[in-house]
């Protein structure tokens, strides 16, 4: 490490622009208001040192949570915690602000460990037949429950609460191997949690209430329904009395949340076990998502009856390989989910930057977007205006060129040529037809080609016809039928699996609140990616939070033609079919929602929660007449 | 001039000067800027590593190194319970008042304590874990006085840099059953300790004293460290990259106990005393120097010609640099 490159202050504008893998000075974090930079002067052989600041434009009224943070940190840094990121110094900068001094050793988030794919070392000479795999393989996900397990128990043992955990908030460090190649070992002893902005102390009291917004999406999925009651009444008391009579069983729960999600992506190719694994961490989850704070006392050794199945598994797995792991970033377009914030109360309204997109050329945007019911509102919007700029003058040629010797190249290599000269000619407004599967395995290309060459091609009506099947076929309890009429629908017109870049920028939007920017912004994604079947349905849910069902209907439906398993497209269709008053059609949709859902404890949970919620009392008056005849619909296999 | 220079690393400690390897050329900005990390050290610098033995999953060891109190905790126990008796530990100790840090029977009668608050709250965490902890504590004073105590056979050293090797010299004796005279009950070896917290064994803690002067070094370990370290030998390795900071130090002796055959956990936390002035001193009066240059600078009259036909205009006043232009110097913490 030279000189030259202590002295250079290092920050990213994004976590995409980052490789934690590659930089050999250890990890740069990022969050929605918080900057991470290293500091420069250290000398050489010391622990790198990084400033964690208020970003600028993130109001002052974030303050005291930074204040509370650095005071839970002292605390922490006292007490010999393994799992916690260690923290040095706590002071402020020439501005007054608090600022935190770390050596942030805790590696990268889970979230940027999901974006990679992972060639075992034995892999690397022979390329035919060894695929990458996904970070979250069965045997992973054990082992980071394990662990997790195991942090949480030290860390709630300490008279800690940490109250927001998530995979950007779990810190896996790694090994890197000592020879040229660059392949690296993840050291599951030593995941770290960091992120301690709403952590509750047995020690330390505070006032004020807690900033997680209770009623944001993303709360939804991982804060527990006591935990969510609690921060509802404290909004309302304006005091931290509900928050701070709650215990540990808070983040188990957010952790069976965390699992769910990773339950939900896990890879399991090439695993013989894949289906009984599956099965058997799909209970350690159940498990975890059953504990809520309640009346009673959490029992004794709670954490270590939950760890107990999770070591028996991977007890009978036998000798873990511990081998070297060879990363490769995934294309922004497969990325495996998008990172998520914690939601914070009054952060809606903070300035935020535009979200960031891939340019698209205006004539090529024109000749693929179908019509778009934009409004005057939406198209001043300047959200929109950032994501599709429009070039001019010598940029434009360049790109237009550079557009042109793509499609050239294209054409010549696949001879598309016809599909290109279709394209162009096809005039506006008429919808593409849907794409070929395209991926990048050559196996999965042969395979899916045959599945299309053998499969019947529906028409648009017929694929509708296949999707009321399955609405019948919930209601009169036939499951056969739907997974029957599912599977012609996926055999005929499903999706290849492609996702729009602008996607995370649309959920993104949501999840702050801003339904209008969501629906712009995931319109034009679902012009650029036409068979983007999770775009079309986060703009469906945008659509229906705008109270524009017809819209919501429309890209609901599109979801589902493309992906019938899609389970929140069902719930929302459920929502939108009781607003029109079709309640036996929401009953049959809402069995479909829970029936194709992977992660149904969690949804149940999210679908009766007690109010306030985002869902409408038409569609509440629907699960609740449905009772407890939604934990009878059958479990599908996975 | 670079010859005259603070060779690279560490030019705190006095045996830096000794070392064989020349010093490269550095300018006189690579000078300033080490200087200036130099001057930002505490007066009690810190360091350590803690790495998992090959015969555990995971770490039992817990090491915590917050002034005022240094420690390495060595859990025992089956599975994961280990792990949990040694963090536990290190957390109860922040219970211990301030005023008994420095009175050494009154240390001694609140670690007395420990056994029952840590079986309990195992208890509760973890029932039937039947896991404990041997521990070893240094309260110390900014002035280098303080307390040592420990329970079970975790290590306290001394290293004292002198004129030809460092001394080494042991402040605690290993609660072991040899040493202790007790006869080890059956599957245990005489080597075992004897004494532990969390299990009803931890007999009467001992509590002794501690001076350490400027550049004197402390040297906490669990066992998987000083089993397979001689005293000699770590004294050499210390002396000999001694200009290595703390950190790095501490995980390169870790690092030498595993290729010398230890498959433990093994915890090295390292203390050091800097000296008040020291190498900072050189700095310091060279800012104090410069400082006095540039006044002298501006208070005297001829700094610009004046215009006796007063038709040019005077020269802009000069400004202090802001932090704007980037010439401000880094803050201090």
């Amino acid at each position: 490490m030279s000189a030259s490159d202590l002295m250079t202050a290092r920050s990213h504008a994004s976590a995409n622009a980052y490789d934690p893998f590659e930089d050999t000075r250890g990890p740069v974090g990022h969050a929605t208001h918080f900057d991470v930079e290293r500091i420069p002067g250290s000398l050489a052989g010391e622990p790198a040192r990084f400033r964690k600041t208020i970003k600028p434009g993130v109001g002052a009224d974030l303050l005291p949570m930074i204040h509370r943070e650095n005071l839970l940190l002292m605390d922490m840094a006292t007490r010999g915690l393994r799992h916690v990121a260690q923290s040095l110094e706590f002071t402020r900068d020439s501005s007054d602000t608090p600022f935190v001094v770390t050596t942030l050793d805790a590696g990268p988030s889970l979230n940027l460990w999901r974006d990679y794919d992972f060639l075992a070392e034995d892999d690397r000479s022979g390329a035919e037949g060894h695929a990458a795999r996904s970070f979250l393989t069965p045997v992973v996900l054990a082992r980071l429950l394990r662990h997790l397990l195991l942090a949480l128990r030290e860390f709630h043992g300490a008279g800690f609460i940490h109250c927001d955990i998530h995979a950007g908030n779990v810190c896996l460090p790694f090994e890197r191997h000592a020879g040229p190649v660059r392949s690296v070992r993840p050291l599951f002893e030593q995941l770290r949690l960091i992120d301690f902005g709403h952590t509750l102390s047995a020690r330390l009291n505070f006032e004020e209430p807690m900033r997680l917004d209770p009623a944001a999406t993303e709360s939804l999925r991982r804060v527990s329904p006591a935990f969510r009651a609690a921060l509802h009444r404290d909004a309302e008391s304006g005091r931290a009395d509900a928050v701070r009579a709650l215990d540990f069983r808070l983040d188990l729960y957010a952790l069976g949340a965390l699992a769910s999600q990773f339950l939900g992506s896990m890879d399991g190719s090439g695993e013989p076990r894949g289906a009984a694994l599956h099965a058997a961490m799909s209970a350690s989850v159940d498990a975890l998502l059953a504990q809520d704070c309640g009346a009673a006392a959490p029992e004794p050794g709670l954490h270590d009856r939950l760890l107990r199945p999770i070591d028996a598994l991977l007890a009978s797995l036998g000798p873990l390989d511990d081998g070297w792991l060879l990363p490769r970033k995934r294309a922004a377009a497969t990325r495996a989910e998008p990172a998520r914030e914690t939601p914070l109360v009054g952060a809606r309204a903070t300035p935020m930057a535009p979200p960031v997109a891939a340019p698209i050329p205006a004539p090529m945007a024109a000749s693929i977007a179908p019509p778009i019911a934009v409004d005057a509102a939406q198209a001043a919007a300047p959200a929109a205006a950032a994501v599709v700029p429009r070039p001019t003058g010598r940029r434009s040629a360049l790109i237009a060129a550079l557009v042109a010797s793509a499609l050239a190249v294209w054409a010549w290599q696949e001879d598309h040529l016809q599909s290109i000269v279709s394209i162009l000619a096809r005039p506006a407004g008429e919808a593409p037809p849907a794409s070929p599967a395209r991926t990048a395995n050559p196996k999965t290309a042969a395979a899916a080609s045959r599945a299309t060459a053998s499969a019947p091609v529906l028409s648009a009506r017929e694929v509708d016809d296949q999707l009321n099947a399955m609405i019948e076929g919930a209601a009169s309890g036939n499951w056969r039928q739907v997974e029957a009429a599912a599977h012609r629908i996926s055999e005929s017109a499903g999706s290849d699996g492609s996702t729009s870049p602008l996607l995370a920028s649309g959920r993104e939007a949501i999840e702050q609140g801003d339904y209008g920017g969501a629906a712009a912004t995931l319109r034009l994604a679902t012009a650029k990616v036409p068979a983007d079947w999770q775009a079309w349905s986060a703009l469906g849910y945008a659509a229906l939070r705008r109270n524009e069902l017809d819209a919501a209907k429309s890209a609901l439906n599109r979801s589902l033609q493309l992906h019938p398993q899609d389970a929140s497209a069902w719930a929302h269709l459920g929502e939108i079919l009781a607003l029109q008053d079709n309640a036996g059609a929401s009953t049959a949709t809402l069995q479909l929602a829970v029936y194709f859902s992977t992660q149904r404890a969690r949804t149940l949970a999210h679908l009766r929660a007690p109010a306030p919620t985002l869902i409408a009392p038409e569609f509440q008056a629907v699960i609740q007449d449905m009772g407890r005849a939604l934990d009878q619909v059958p479990l599908r296999k996975p | 001039m670079s010859s005259r220079l603070t060779p690279p690393g560490d030019a705190v400690t006095p045996l830096a000067r000794h070392r064989v390897v020349p010093a490269p050329r550095r300018s006189v900005a690579d000078w300033l800027r080490q200087q200036w990390a130099l001057a930002r050290r505490p007066r009690i610098e810190s360091g350590w590593a803690s790495l998992c033995g090959t015969g555990h999953e995971r770490n039992q060891d817990a090491v915590l190194a917050a002034m005022p109190l240094f420690a390495v905790a060595d859990g025992v126990g089956g599975g994961s319970a280990g792990e949990l008796a040694s963090s536990q530990m290190l957390a109860w100790c922040r219970t211990i008042q301030p005023a008994d840090w420095h009175r050494p029977e009154a240390l001694a009668a609140k670690l007395g304590e420990a056994d029952a608050a840590l079986a309990s709250a195992l208890e509760r965490l973890s029932p039937g874990g039947r896991s404990a902890t041997t521990f070893v504590g240094v309260w110390l004073r900014r002035s280098g006085r303080g307390l040592v105590a420990h329970v079970g056979d975790s290590r306290v050293l001394q290293l004292r840099p002198r004129s030809g090797a460092w001394e080494a010299t042991r402040l605690t004796a290993d609660q072991t059953y040899a040493n202790l005279g007790e006869v080890p009950p059956v599957g245990s070896r005489p080597d075992d300790p004897a004494r532990m917290v969390g299990v009803g064994a931890i007999g009467e803690p001992s509590v002794t004293r501690l001076h350490l002067r400027e550049n004197d070094w402390l040297l906490l370990c669990s066992d998987g460290f000083h089993r397979f370290m001689s005293e000699p030998t770590l004294a050499a390795l210390c002396k000999s990259e001694a200009s290595v900071p703390l950190h790095g130090l501490a995980h390169q002796l870790a690092q030498a106990a595993v290729q010398a055959g230890s498959r433990d956990d093994i915890s090295v936390l390292l203390v050091r005393r800097n000296p008040s002035g020291g190498a900072r001193a050189s700095f310091w009066l060279a800012l104090a120097a410069s400082a006095i240059a540039a006044l002298a600078l501006l208070a005297s009259p001829c700094g610009w010609p004046s215009d006796p036909a007063g038709d040019v205009p005077a020269p802009p006043p000069v400004s202090a640099p802001s932090a704007a232009d980037g010439a401000a110097p880094l803050s201090p913490r």
